[in-house]
């Protein structure tokens, strides 16, 4: 377990603020409860410094995870996020779409979602961008996805 | 003259000479008491050797050899040409930096790459929305021409079907002047009602 060089934090604040935006200031400035970020092997996870400091004595071979785990990089070197990530962005997430009940099951099979499940969009949200994806009685569903074009021209 | 008492004579011999003791011989101290401490000549260097020939100064202090060889690389530094060297870009390391990996621990340098991830992120945003505002805008003239051209389509068409209405009332004056004016349901009648030819 080790904190983040300059490229690894420069490279997974550009994955979140596909979805936060400038909301990341959230994550990293949190006075009542200091959060930092450390990655063990290729993940990155989301830790309490107290949490943290306690994990420094355990061996990394044997440290399996610790916090919430936010993604991982890949051998080439980008950053995925992960479903576990969702509750802390969806907390923060800047464009929203809310999908109406008869579209939520087709969505998590994997579908896309038509103009016609689209309950509510937020405003000004531009094309190809990242946001997060909930039912129409606010729960964040499990995934992120991409706004596509249509989407937004005709909401 | 009598000998002298004591003196023993020569007795002949090989070993006669070492027990020969003369008058004038110091006599050796006695084995009981401690020999007395040689005193030290004074070392006076060589100058000459026994032929003859100068001696150099031999006194030459001689350095410690480890000192000795870092000093002959030194020489030899600097007697090689300086672009013999060579430095792969690589390998090279600034000296007083840390070695690895450089993390990134505190908040102030977390913000400073979040500011420069944000203003990356900010631009392309902004551009996007520019980019789709532009082409909303373009949308609706094209909306708002295609309408004036309906528009325009129509009210020719109304126009045309005005004049044609007109053309016709303006004939069927011209006929009811001199004629019985026809009925319009008689005027149908006599369009569909068809020709007989009957057969005496």
């Amino acid at each position: 377990m080790r904190p983040l060089t300059d490229v690894e934090t420069e490279r997974l604040f550009e994955k979140l603020a596909n979805y936060i935006g400038r909301n990341i200031t959230h994550l990293i400035d949190r006075p009542d409860d200091p959060h930092c970020f450390r990655i063990q092997r290729d993940r990155v996870y989301y830790v309490r410094e107290s949490i943290a400091k306690l994990a420094t004595s355990v061996a990394r071979d044997s440290l399996l995870s610790l916090g919430t785990c936010l993604g991982k990089f890949t051998k080439t070197g980008k950053f995925k996020l992960h479903v576990t990530a969702l509750d802390h962005v969806a907390q923060h997430a800047k464009y929203k779409v809310w999908v109406k009940p008869n579209g939520e099951m087709p969505f998590l099979y994997g579908n896309n979602v038509v103009k016609a499940h689209v309950g509510r969009i937020s405003e000004d949200t531009p094309e190809h961008q990242g946001v997060v994806v909930y039912s129409m009685n606010d729960t964040p569903l499990v995934s992120f996805a991409i706004v596509g074009v249509y989407a937004i021209m005709e909401c | 003259m009598a000998p002298i008492r004591g003196a023993s004579k020569p007795t002949g011999g090989s070993n006669s000479k070492s027990t020969i003791k003369k008058p004038y011989a110091r006599k050796k101290p006695s084995t009981a008491a401690e020999p007395a401490p040689k005193q030290k000549r004074k070392f006076v260097p060589k100058t000459h050797t026994k032929a003859g020939v100068a001696v150099g100064n031999n006194k030459i202090k001689k350095k410690d050899p480890k000192k000795r060889r870092l000093a002959d690389l030194a020489k030899l530094e600097k007697e090689l040409p300086k672009l013999n060297m060579i430095t792969p870009a690589g390998v090279v390391q600034p000296k007083g930096r840390k070695k690895g990996k450089v993390f990134v621990e505190d908040k102030e340098r977390m913000m400073t790459i979040l500011s420069r991830v944000n203003d990356s992120k900010d631009g392309q945003i902004q551009s996007k929305l520019e980019r789709s505002r532009q082409l909303e805008v373009i949308r609706d003239a094209r909306r708002k021409e295609e309408d004036a051209r309906y528009e325009q389509r129509k009210s020719k068409m109304e126009t045309a079907k005005d004049a044609v209405r007109n053309k016709r009332k303006r004939k069927n004056d011209d006929k009811g002047d001199g004629e019985e004016r026809e009925t319009p349901s008689k005027f149908i009648k006599k369009l569909t009602s068809k020709k007989k030819v009957s057969f005496a």
